[in-house]
């Protein structure tokens, strides 16, 4: 449904003497109707970034975006239109997407208004709806943003992000958000929803626990690449970065051990990006790593059997 | 609303400026004389029981001519910075949205207003297109605009950075909606606050401008032109000046009052929305 080829961005600052920062370097991905990818990953490794240039709110330095066969990167605005409804972006702040000025109410009713070709009533059974496929009550509808929780206020969130009827919802960090409580029952109701609808998911998060319980498949990144992806990768993971991941999250308390020359990467480096804290390198790896169809999954490390 | 009622300074304010619009809308049923009315025999009389405020140097009442000149007053002070809002407003918000070379344009042009001092670019104006209310008016326009460009576009800036901009603009809607239904009614509260601050100073503006003969005919009342017919009385009928100063004074310091206990009101308000916590 969703097919995302060799997507590349790249962040210049500067006039004069300008920075550029790789955010997101050569990431494939394609997304079936009905399935649930997560990505994971730590912060900065380019997860927004990816999940912006998914639904074209940011465009990419180089690659393209395919939303069933047809191209959606480098469209003007007009045509782009026709498929702003099937893609939405929930994102990780919900107070930041609905006007503090207006009612949720109204708020999730925008995008009928914006579209046009509904009457009142018809609106307004839409959101009534809405609201109570994400399990809201009537009380809830004529409120203020800042009169609902956080949870209350990411579930009008969703309901407005179901008002054109996606076909592909990509949830960055979400639930991150919120609390442990809270986070458990909106994953739920997203996959409730999912089930029912059979909405792709895009699950972006960097919490493992949450990843491994939702997703059909899970996409590992490191430094805007894509280090390992396929299925069970929890459960038997192939690359070194996967492993230290889990570790980490595992044994928060416990000192990670590092190689000594802790640093970036020297100029002109073009081997694996994750050298430099990698446990098990070798000389090899200073070689240019590709992902490699290992039993039934990818990885971008050469040892990995 | 009603939380902007409880702020003691907004309703002292709120008082005095009721008051005098009254004054101004009523003059005709309430003032005691006729303004045209000139009694040369009571030339220059100090306040008593027949005229409150005394008479002028043509025995015309000056409370009568009081009220009426809170009209003028009034009348240029609102519609001076209704007009300045509006373009001020329009031109801030469209520089801020849609940045680039349009914000350029515009922001420089706010900024060669700025780079005079206002009385003095007001001056050049109204001498440039002769004396009268209509070109007063104008030149204090120009001068009254630039503020609220420059409090709607830096308002702008950050308005359009917030998600409910980018949603709405993610599920089809067009930059013109997005200005008028999520930037404006996002922004207006510092507009307003600037702009009830601006009425006062406007008002002090024309009284100065109609002190220097560069306003309104000195047949008809203002304020202003009280002030500098009495100049010549001053040390002898000291009453020609104050009560029109004493009513510009009041006016102006309500007004600024009432812009200031407007921010305070706005401002604890969001202070609470921050309390309240979201979690």
């Amino acid at each position: 449904m969703l097919k995302a080829e060799n997507l590349r961005c790249v962040y210049t600052s500067g006039l004069i003497k300008t920075v550029k920062k790789t955010a997101v370097c050569g990431v494939d991905l394609e997304i079936c109707p009905g399935e649930t990818v997560a990505i994971v990953g730590e912060s900065g490794c380019g997860k927004s970034t990816l999940a912006k240039m998914l639904v074209q709110q940011l465009e990419p330095t180089s690659g393209e975006v395919f939303f069933d066969g047809t191209k959606l990167t480098g469209m003007n605005w007009k045509n782009l239109r026709k498929f702003m409804g099937k893609i939405q972006l929930i994102p990780q702040n919900p107070d930041d997407v609905v006007d503090p000025r207006w009612t949720v109410e109204r708020s999730v009713a925008e995008p009928f208004v914006i579209c046009g070709g509904f009457s009142r009533e018809e609106i307004s059974a839409n959101v009534a709806a809405l609201f109570e496929e994400v399990g809201l009550s009537a009380e809830h509808r004529p409120r203020y943003p800042h009169e609902l929780s956080g949870g209350e206020l990411q579930r009008v969130v969703i309901a407005r992000a179901l008002t054109l009827k996606p076909e592909l919802l990509v949830c960055d960090e979400a639930t991150s958000m919120l609390d442990v409580s809270v986070q458990a029952f909106i994953v739920t109701m997203l996959k409730e929803i999912q089930k029912k609808r059979g909405l792709g998911l895009v699950f972006i998060t960097h919490d493992l626990e949450a990843a491994k319980a939702v997703s059909d498949r899970v996409l590992v990144m490191y430094a805007g690449e894509i280090v390992e992806e396929g299925k069970d990768v929890f459960d038997r993971p192939l690359h070194p970065y996967t492993r230290a991941l889990m570790d980490a999250v595992q044994y928060a308390s416990l000192e990670v051990v590092l190689p000594e020359d802790v640093g970036p990467l020297p100029d002109g480096f073009s081997g694996c990006s994750y050298y430099k804290l990698c446990r098990e390198r070798t000389e090899a790896c200073k070689e240019s790593q590709k992902l490699r169809n290992v039993s039934e999954r990818l990885v971008r490390c050469w040892k990995a059997k | 609303m009603i939380e902007i009622l409880k702020n003691r300074q907004i309703i002292l304010s709120l008082i005095i400026l009721g008051g005098l619009i009254f004054m101004a809308v009523f003059a005709g049923v309430l003032a005691p004389y006729d303004y045209k009315e000139k009694d040369l025999q009571n030339r220059q009389q100090p306040p008593s029981s027949d005229h409150l405020f005394g008479t002028d140097h043509l025995g015309r009442d000056i409370l009568t001519m009081v009220m009426y000149g809170a009209r003028a007053s009034l009348f240029v002070g609102f519609a001076v910075v209704s007009v300045s809002l509006a373009i001020g407003v329009t031109l801030g918000v469209l520089a801020g949205y849609y940045g680039g070379w349009l914000d350029e344009i515009i922001m420089r042009l706010t900024d060669s207003f700025l780079a005079f001092p206002s009385m003095f670019l007001a001056l050049a104006i109204t001498a440039f297109l002769g004396q009268g209310m209509e070109n007063m008016m104008l030149a204090l326009i120009a001068v009254e605009w630039t503020v609220f460009a420059r409090v709607a576009r830096g308002s702008t800036l950050d308005v359009k950075t917030k998600g409910y901009v980018r949603a709405s603009r993610w599920v089809g809607a067009s930059n013109s909606y997005v200005m008028i239904k999520h930037v404006l009614p996002n922004i207006i509260s510092p507009v307003l606050i600037m702009a009830s601050i601006g009425i006062g100073n406007v008002i002090l503006a024309a009284a100065g401008l109609s002190f220097l003969g560069f306003g309104v005919q000195p047949s008809t009342p203002e304020w202003g032109s009280m002030l500098n017919a009495g100049r010549t009385y001053f040390s002898t009928a000291p009453w020609l000046m104050f009560f029109p100063g004493l009513l510009i004074m009041m006016t102006v310091l309500a007004f600024n009052y009432f812009g200031d206990g407007l921010r305070d009101a706005l401002d604890q308000k969001m202070k609470n929305l921050e309390l309240e916590g979201r979690f």
